[in-house]
């Protein structure tokens, strides 16, 4: 099942596709990619623009793979990519703007992450002078262990290593394939608050994870791949939307859940309401509709409400649904 | 620093880690060890042709084989066994400067520890009565072996999963036993193409001919031993340049 209709990103189709980034930097446009008889990405058509887009889907679900084919690393079986305008497997110059960091451990662990970090602006045939690798280090704070090798980091520490070797550059694009991988939560928030930054700045930014509740912290431009296809896009509050017919979940606190219960029980939108934790979860087919039936009742019958909030708008449930739809 | 330079730095010292520093220098200290051992033994007035036979020809035929092999399968091999390979591809660099650079790096460390070996050599022989003269030749003909072997076994580690083995098989049973067998197959056996550059260069006065019983009837001369190491590694760097442009860096 998809939430939208796949359509050639066009700049004018923007506002409608959501697919289709609004100044798109990078577009694939039905890319496909087997190998053997596995099909790994199935005709997606895309594009990517300045700002956090986040690709998501569970293992295998064929991220990388599109990542890859963006990035020139794959070449797709069918479709084509472009960034700047350019077949990135054509048209090598095109990496002077673009700085990547792979899924895997992929680093090379005899060198320190400053001499990472040095071999990169070397091979960008950037500037590699020690201003220029110090602040690049900088940006993902890591001066103090920036002459340790990196053998001896910790994943969450190689992950931030790659990150400072694919900034040396300065790219205008950037591709993240599951960056926050092993980071703890302090690197984590450092990683988080770098990629918004560099989007503020105007980059394009493309983030592959599984992680839903860091994706959410990240953008809120979801491209949901399940399957080598895109399962969702859009806005993750639209794409929740679009799902009219699964029944959204609401957590109401009020002063007196019991009355409250049975009142929404006699609202046509309202399809249950289970008690617990001081307050109701509610369960129904119309945000709207429960949100104007509420404050009627709660007058009716005297009672306070003190919290109503949608539990389920998150990507985490979204993820969920879609995954229990390929089932 | 230019990417070319960068590449070839950051490759040797890949290549060249502590563990395999110290057991290639040992490897390549073996040849200089035994002289002192045959020379404790033989006969002195025959020990030119001990020299020949017992060293210079395995040092050829096994320990610059498998020390190179190791090193350039390893050049381009590792990288994609380390899945680091997008560190290097996606870059402005050509797929051409990134071919010559991995051969050249393992070329430049292979022949270093050839000339470590050679030197060691060399040196012992001159402590034995023996003439430095011998040393030019033999780094000659192994500087030429180490470019053959390395541009070959640079782009088969871009292929093969174990380029090891492969090259083993290669150095132990095509290159030894069966172009022992098969005189006309000496041409591809690269060892023998240094050793016949070696022996065109050696001074008049070393007796060469204990060299030459290896060789078969195929002895190339310095000058076509050189055209031939320029000819491969240009057809292997090409392939591996294609390879690197066609194939999907995983």
């Amino acid at each position: 099942m998809t939430t939208t209709t796949q359509v050639a990103p066009r700049p004018a189709a923007a506002a409608r596709d959501p697919l289709a980034a609004a100044q798109p930097t990078v577009v694939a446009h039905g890319v496909s990619k087997w190998f053997g008889t596995k099909v790994a990405v199935s005709d997606i058509t895309c594009s990517f623009g300045p700002g956090i887009t986040s690709l998501l889907g569970p293992n295998g679900a064929g991220k990388t793979t599109l990542l890859r084919m963006i990035t020139g690393l794959l070449h797709p079986s069918e479709g084509s990519v472009s960034v700047f305008g350019k077949d990135p497997r054509k048209d090598t110059s095109v990496y002077r703007r673009i700085g990547f960091v792979p899924e895997d451990d992929a680093v090379y662990g005899h060198l320190t992450t400053r001499e990472l970090v040095r071999y990169a602006a070397q091979l960008s045939r950037c500037d590699a002078s020690d201003r220029a690798i110090d602040a690049a280090i900088a940006r993902v704070n890591m001066q103090a262990a920036a002459d340790r090798p990196i053998a001896q980091h910790s994943k969450g520490m190689r992950q931030r290593a790659k990150v400072a070797a694919a900034l040396v550059n300065n790219p205008d694009f950037l591709v993240l394939d599951e960056p926050l991988n092993g980071a703890d939560p302090a690197q984590r928030a450092v990683l988080i608050g770098l990629f918004h930054e560099l989007a503020a700045e105007g980059r394009t930014v493309i983030v592959s994870s599984h992680v839903l509740a860091e994706v959410e912290r990240m953008t809120d431009r979801v491209i949901t791949i399940l399957d080598g296809k895109v399962a969702a896009a859009g806005n993750i509050r639209a794409i929740r939307a679009a799902m009219s017919h699964i029944p959204h979940k609401v957590r109401i606190d009020a002063d007196d859940p019991r009355t409250l219960a049975r009142a929404l029980l006699d609202v046509p939108a309202v399809l249950g309401v289970h008690l617990g934790g001081g307050g109701l979860e509610v369960e129904t087919a119309s945000l709207a509709e429960l949100g104007t039936a509420l404050p009627v009742i709660a007058i009716e019958h005297g009672i306070r409400v003190t919290r109503f909030e949608p539990v389920d708008v998150s990507l985490e449930s979204v993820f969920r649904h879609l995954l229990s739809i390929r089932r | 620093m230019t990417p070319f330079l960068a590449i070839v730095r950051v490759t040797a010292r890949q290549l060249a880690g502590r563990s395999r520093l110290i057991g290639f220098a040992l490897l390549s200290l073996a040849p200089a060890a035994l002289l002192l051992i045959a020379a404790r033994s033989a006969n002195p007035a025959a020990l030119d042709l001990e020299l020949g036979v017992l060293l210079v020809v395995p040092f050829f035929s096994l320990i610059i084989p498998i020390t190179t092999l190791i090193l350039a399968g390893s050049a381009l091999g590792d990288e994609r066994r380390d899945k680091t390979l997008s560190f290097l591809v996606l870059r402005p660099i050509s797929r051409l400067e990134i071919a010559v650079a991995k051969t050249t790096a393992a070329a430049l460390v292979s022949s270093g520890f050839a000339l470590f070996g050679t030197l060691a050599l060399s040196g012992t022989w001159v402590a034995l009565g023996g003439t430095f003269a011998i040393f030019p030749p033999i780094i000659i003909g192994a500087t030429i072996a180490c470019v053959l072997y390395s541009a070959v076994f640079v782009l088969l580690g871009n292929i093969l999963a174990r380029v090891t083995l492969a090259g083993l098989l290669y150095v132990l049973l095509f290159e030894s036993a069966i172009v022992d067998e098969i005189e006309r197959l000496a041409g591809a056996s690269f060892w023998r193409i240094g050793l016949g550059a070696t022996v065109d260069a050696m001074p008049s006065q070393f007796p060469a001919r204990a060299l030459l019983a290896p060789l078969g009837g195929w002895v190339p001369s310095l000058t076509s031993a050189l055209i031939v190491a320029g000819a491969i590694a240009i057809i292997c760097i090409a392939a591996c340049t294609l390879l690197l442009s066609r194939r999907d860096s995983l």
